[in-house]
């Protein structure tokens, strides 16, 4: 291919002058045309345009020989009679050379803006990809694919500024393994911003890292070797974000200005991508600060209203009793005194239901699951709750032989109490309550069931927000039910609540139950006491 | 004063002043430290019949407090705990506690617990005849009856009946009732306990067997209450 090019255009520059020459004779046989050398100098123009600036000139010189050859007095002869001949000779070449010098610059000046433009076309749709391409790992290869298509390189890399260092992000072409002095080079060039290049010594391969200025397009170092990589500082203001590493090209020819100039904006539009993730980021994390920080002081809102409350009816009872000059009867008194037990009872279960509450968001509530029968649980609720549901009537829907299922037993039961808990207190007297639990489909579904009460649709979500009361508050803490979810969602489970008709609500969760493990642990050995003694003492 | 004799060992004064009131109200001689150390001391000195020991305390804690006790005392000690700690009240337990209660208590229930405790000193064993309501159970022919009616029992349900019976109002740890009816080994294996305890809830009425949670079990001596 490189001897191809001037061969041709040698053959073209000689053919074009020959066919000129031609018509130029056939012109004169017919009759005189002045200044026809002229024609000579659109065919040079047309080659110059054509093929560049060699051909050109060697045209120019060949027509200039050509016409003084075969056309000048005296023909077939080098000189020329008429000292004006010398002139329009001269004219002839100098013009062709001059055309040619001139058509072949802006011929390569054209080529040159093409190029341009396909580098100015790279760095545009990186930078539009920047804008639009949601995850930034993709901006980073499509730019260095593009990358390493526009320069020839063999392959580029993108580091980008780590917690502790520069971690690589991207790479495209072939994958570089990084070399052993990485770290240090990277060091230098985050700190200092320099442009570094590494370059190998062919013989021994030692490597020698020199500062390298791209712009001044000084590509040697001066203890000679081959350039293999460079290392560019992505560079917003003084703080590098990241780092370009690119090898070798596949052409041997020295980066043009134009090529050097594409590295440098490239680096500069990557930086801002880099610059933008990070921004992105942390945009996405402040916000996540404010609405914690919201939610958290809703919080403390809710819990001090709820202490305040019992704790001044405490501090109202109290000082009533202790006000001098007053003797309250004994029923009176009895009730302010009563109403201090009340008050601290009530205050007690809030304080343990924050306790929960806070254990469960801190992460510190770690359920700890052992196979057990829900059944087993129902029991032990129902057992601890007679009490409270003395009066009313449970309808029990758990079949004996009910598979185990992996729960934290004091957790769920505490799931069980809230739930039976709200069933007593939003329906009345007489209403029906039921508990029902099945496993299927890998889960242990449990249903609890109160007649009576119905809730707008769109508040059953939002029952289980903290502190969130039905309109129609009849004490509690307002926190079971976050508690509740909490635990069913640690255990990896669901809980939600629905309408049933018009004839009550059922609150409804879920645990996974995996079916290994499904039968029944092995039985217990018999006791020590129906067990032979190993020594039988006598007397 | 004749009431049996109460140590109360807390280092909040506001509590040794309340619970030292309201025990005397209910007939008991009542004493007091204010830390560990003290406690153990006035026990030495004073030989109550029932030491109230809160576990959370400067110099001395309740714990190293009962194990230095019991290396020489088997006096009932019943443990005020703070809500929540069930690995503590468990510990304590293990280490020789009989029973414990959680604050905030009612001072009536810190009396029926004093009067348990009481009650098995002095009768340690018991009859091989006890009643809890309407259910009857007879150690010495390993009967167990409701009502009129005999119930059937397999030997592990048993095992477990008796053992709560005897222990009956006092709390016994998950970890004391496997040891105890079925060896050391069986000590972590509270899953087991648990269908029986259903299984037994089943036979003789929800109420006789009440679940302390994360601790373990107790036998009401009144369920119909």
């Amino acid at each position: 291919m490189r001897l191809a090019k001037p061969l041709a255009d040698t053959f073209l520059a000689v053919a074009v002058v020959a066919v000129v020459s031609l018509l130029i004779g056939a012109a004169e046989s017919v009759g005189h045309v002045s200044n026809i050398s002229n024609l000579y100098i659109i065919a040079i123009a047309l080659l110059a345009a054509r093929r560049g600036r060699y051909p050109a000139v060697l045209a120019s010189v060949l027509a200039f020989l050509a016409f003084d050859w075969f056309f000048v007095p005296p023909v077939h002869v080098f000189t020329v009679n008429e000292p004006s001949e010398y002139i329009a000779l001269a004219t002839l070449l100098v013009t062709g050379v001059i055309i040619g010098q001139l058509l072949a610059l802006v011929r390569r000046r054209a080529t040159e803006a093409q190029e341009r433009q396909r580098h100015t076309q790279l760095l545009y749709d990186v930078s539009q990809a920047a804008l639009s391409m949601p995850s930034v790992e993709a901006v980073y290869k499509l730019a260095l694919d593009r990358l390493n298509a526009t320069l020839g390189l063999l392959w580029s890399r993108v580091l980008v500024r780590g917690d502790a260092a520069f971690e690589q992000v991207v790479y495209s072409g072939f994958n570089a393994p990084s070399l052993p002095d990485e770290t240090h080079w990277l060091q230098r060039v985050a700190e200092e911003g320099q442009t570094l290049g590494v370059w190998e010594q062919p013989e021994n391969h030692v490597r020698v890292v020199r500062e390298l200025d791209i712009s001044s397009g000084k590509v040697s170092s001066p203890e000679g070797g081959t350039l293999r990589q460079v290392y560019v500082p992505l560079r917003i203001e003084s703080r590098v974000e990241g780092v370009l590493v690119v090898g070798t090209r596949t052409t041997d020819e020295p980066p043009t200005e134009d090529e050097r100039q594409l590295l440098l904006a490239f680096a500069n539009q990557l930086a801002i991508a880099v610059q933008r993730d990070r921004l992105a980021e942390q945009q996405a994390r402040s916000r996540a600060i404010e609405e914690s920080d919201r939610l958290k002081s809703a919080l403390v809102s809710s819990v001090s209203h709820e202490l305040k409350t019992p704790l001044a009816s405490i501090k109202a009872s109290a000082t009533s009793l202790l006000q001098d000059g007053s003797s309250p009867e004994a029923d009176m008194r009895r009730e302010l005194v009563e109403s201090i037990d009340r008050e601290t009872d009530r205050l007690t279960k809030l304080v343990a239901n924050l306790l929960d509450m806070s254990r469960l968001e801190s992460g510190a509530l770690q359920p700890h699951l052992e196979m057990t029968s829900f059944a087993d649980v129902v029991s032990d609720v129902l057992d601890r709750m007679e009490p409270i549901l003395r009066e009313r009537h449970i309808d029990v829907k758990v079949p004996d032989s009910l598979p185990l299922t992996p729960l934290d037993f004091v957790l769920i039961s505490q799931v069980l109490t809230n739930l039976l808990d709200n069933a007593v207190r939003y329906s009345p007297a007489d209403a029906a309550i039921s508990i029902s639990a099945e496993v299927a489909r890998e889960q242990l579904r449990v249903t609890v069931f109160n007649e009576g009460s119905r809730l707008p649709a769109d508040e059953l979500e939002r029952l289980f927000d903290k502190f969130y009361r039905v309109s129609t508050a009849t004490g509690g803490t307002g926190l079971g039910l976050a508690i509740v979810r909490g635990i069913v969602e640690t255990h990896g489970g669901k809980i939600w609540a629905e309408n049933v008709g018009r004839r009550g609500v059922t609150f409804i969760f879920t645990l996974p139950s995996p079916p290994v493990d499904r039968a029944r642990p092995r039985d217990l050995p018999t006791p020590l006491a129906e067990q032979p003694t190993p020594n039988q003492r006598v007397g | 004063m004749v009431g049996p004799r109460v140590l109360v060992v807390d280092d909040e004064a506001n509590i040794r002043n309340s619970v030292s009131h309201g025990l005397r109200a209910q007939g008991f001689q009542v004493e007091v430290a204010a830390d560990g150390l003290e406690g153990v001391t006035r026990v030495q000195s004073w030989r109550p019949d029932v030491v109230l020991i809160d576990l959370a305390m400067p110099k001395m804690g309740g714990l190293p407090a009962i194990q230095q006790i019991r290396t020489w005392s088997s006096v009932p000690i019943i443990v005020l705990s703070v809500m929540g700690e069930e690995g503590e009240k468990v510990r304590a337990l293990d280490a020789g506690a009989d029973d414990y209660l959680t604050k905030p208590f009612g001072i009536e229930e810190l009396g029926a617990r004093i009067r348990v405790a009481l009650r098995h000193v002095a009768l340690p064993g018991g009859d091989s005849v006890r009643q809890f309501g309407n259910v009857v159970v007879d150690t010495a022919n390993r009967s167990v009856k409701v009502g009129e009616d005999e119930v059937h029992l397999t030997p592990n349900e048993y095992e477990l009946l008796k053992l709560l019976a005897v222990n009956a109002g006092r709390v016994l740890t998950h970890a004391q009732i496997l040891e105890s009816v079925w060896g050391p080994e069986y000590r972590d294996e509270s899953g087991y306990l648990r269908p029986l305890i259903t299984s037994l809830r089943k036979k003789l009425g929800a109420h006789l067997i009440g679940t302390e949670p994360g601790v373990g079990y107790r036998l009401r001596l009144d369920p119909g209450a």
